[in-house]
């Protein structure tokens, strides 16, 4: 579980400034970062750290085809 | 003699401009004479500039008298996603916050275009920093439907998908995020492709996410495309990402016979959200391959839902980069659906972003060799539902809006994280007279295949002959 809380997106709204997010929807953003890091560090899990876009622009290079 | 000039392709239309059959005052003058009738019912056009066009389409025809052909689109009348710059001109990107912005230098990709001897005939209406997919736009008007102005035009590139399909224009630029593209070309009855990354410049247009915003065209057929594509792709050295890889000729390899080919059929994921009424017209294209004498193959792929987790963990953190100035200064200038999008960024820790790019390339290589190795090409519904209302996919609309809205995008936007080219096709129409469309996806830089199999399919189907009726 990434950890991410409502009471932590609250406390740094308020560095961030703009506009403040209500409690409903700091518990809102919450659940999305954590479904969405959660999937990350189950499919990053033993990974190399890697630079982008080169890596990313090789690969799409040697994966061409027709 | 109006309807007849621009219910005509692309490439018929510059072969007659070629060929002196017409005038590019002609055709430019049909063009603003229907995007002038038709503004108050779409309101498709941000900056239309009729009298600039007509100036150009003059000179374009001085030019041709003399002996001058500048290019595969001498003459012909385009109009454009409002976020390409041009030196000196208004770009707005559908925004408030940039609705007076001048830009001191040329998109690559627009700048290519009209080289090739196209005339800018305006800045088109698109989701405010072209995000989001219906065509909602607080700030310039809503964008409208031709085939029935109480539905969505799509987005973000709406205006796009609704001044062509209403034939005020042959085809214009959209670009692509997440689908931005490709869902109005479905929703309007178009071709629209999502380029592969790095085929075509993005220098000189508004950024929103810069690891995975594509340039790409929507037309009415799959040769307008394919000319379009060919005309912006190759490498610039203003885009450092863009590929050095030479553009294939991809006119000339349209009418290569598709017999033998193999058509994936995905057997999980994308269709998890598709209505019956979706997947049947999905079920009449691919009978339409098959007769075409390819191989219908059904195919497992990996869980879609991984790329698309990585897409939006991207998303958030490449766009609140660019926003974030703004964000804090004048949220209020923001729509509310807008804003909501961008939000999840501003937590968004910095090493889950980096994290996502490292694992972009391993999750490119596992969808390629399980896809690829089986099949030359992937066939998914473009849409996975019925066209929507402008009324149901607004924010007033409450519950369930949100997750209508995401599904728009379900076949879509994992292909901006992973890199690959996505071509949509329209493939008939649902109960509700709006249009639905295909998918098909390829191998990175396989553009000249997706055309090829587009065109066959286009060459034993009309339903890109068919015409909107709307009463201006």
């Amino acid at each position: 579980m990434a950890g991410i809380t409502k009471e932590l997106i609250l406390a740094q709204a308020r560095v961030f400034g703009g506009t403040l997010p209500t409690a409903e929807r700091a518990e809102e953003l919450a659940a999305t970062l954590n479904t969405l890091i959660d999937a990350l560090d189950e499919a990053s899990a033993g990974l190399p750290l890697e630079a982008e876009p080169s890596h990313m622009a090789r690969t799409l290079d040697e994966l061409a085809g027709d | 003699m109006s309807a007849e000039i621009l219910n005509a392709s692309l490439v018929e239309t510059a072969e007659k401009i070629r060929n002196k059959e017409l005038s590019s005052v002609e055709v430019v003058r049909a063009s603003i004479a229907r995007a002038e009738a038709l503004q108050p019912v779409l309101n498709c056009f941000i900056q239309l500039l009729g009298d600039e066009a007509l100036a150009e389409a003059e000179r374009a025809d001085a030019e041709l008298a003399k002996g001058k052909l500048r290019g595969p689109l001498h003459g012909v009348p385009l109009a454009h996603k409002d976020m390409y710059y041009r030196a000196g001109k208004r770009t707005t990107c559908g925004s408030k916050i940039r609705k007076d912005y001048i830009a001191d230098h040329d998109s690559t990709a627009l700048k290519r275009l009209l080289d090739a001897g196209s005339i800018y005939l305006g800045g088109l209406n698109m989701a405010e920093f072209a995000t989001g997919p219906t065509g909602h736009n607080e700030h310039w008007g809503d964008n409208h439907n031709p085939w029935n102005p109480a539905y969505i035009a799509g987005g973000s590139s709406s205006g796009t998908g609704s001044a062509v399909a209403a034939r005020i224009v042959y085809g214009g630029l959209g670009s692509d995020t997440g689908g931005s593209i490709r869902i109005p070309s479905s929703i309007n009855g178009l071709v629209g492709l999502k380029t592969t990354n790095g085929l075509v410049s993005r220098h000189g247009l508004m950024s929103l996410s810069h690891t995975m915003d594509t340039v790409g065209a929507l037309t009415r057929t799959v040769h307008d495309n394919a000319r379009i594509t060919a005309v912006m792709a190759g490498r610039d050295a203003l885009d450092p990402t863009t590929s050095s890889r030479p553009v294939p000729d991809y006119e000339a390899q349209l009418d290569a016979p598709v017999k033998g080919l193999r058509l994936g059929v995905p057997a999980n994921y994308y269709y998890d959200v598709t209505t019956p009424e979706v997947e049947n017209l999905q079920q009449d294209s691919l009978a339409a391959f098959r007769d075409l004498g390819m191989e219908i193959v059904d195919v497992d792929v990996p869980d879609m839902h991984v790329p698309t987790h990585m897409s939006n963990i991207v998303f958030v953190s490449e766009a609140v980069a660019i926003h974030e100035t703004w964000l804090r200064e004048r949220p209020e200038d923001y729509q509310a659906q807008v804003r909501s999008r961008y939000e999840p960024g501003i937590y968004m820790p910095a090493a889950k972003y980096l994290r996502a790019l490292d694992i972009r390339a391993k999750l490119l290589r596992d969808f390629t060799e399980t896809v690829f190795s089986k099949v030359d090409v992937l066939h998914t519904p473009g849409l996975s539902m019925p066209v929507p209302t402008l009324a149901e996919t607004d924010m007033a609309a409450g519950q369930g809006m949100p997750e209508m809205v995401a599904g728009l995008s379900w076949t879509t936007r994992s292909n901006n994280y992973l890199g690959i080219p996505s071509l949509a096709v329209p493939c008939g129409f649902t109960a509700n007279g709006l249009p639905a469309g295909f998918q098909l996806m390829g191998r990175p830089f396989s553009e000249a295949r997706l055309f090829q199999l587009g065109h066959a399919y286009q060459s034993v189907t009309d339903w890109h002959t068919r015409v909107p009726d709307i009463s201006a």
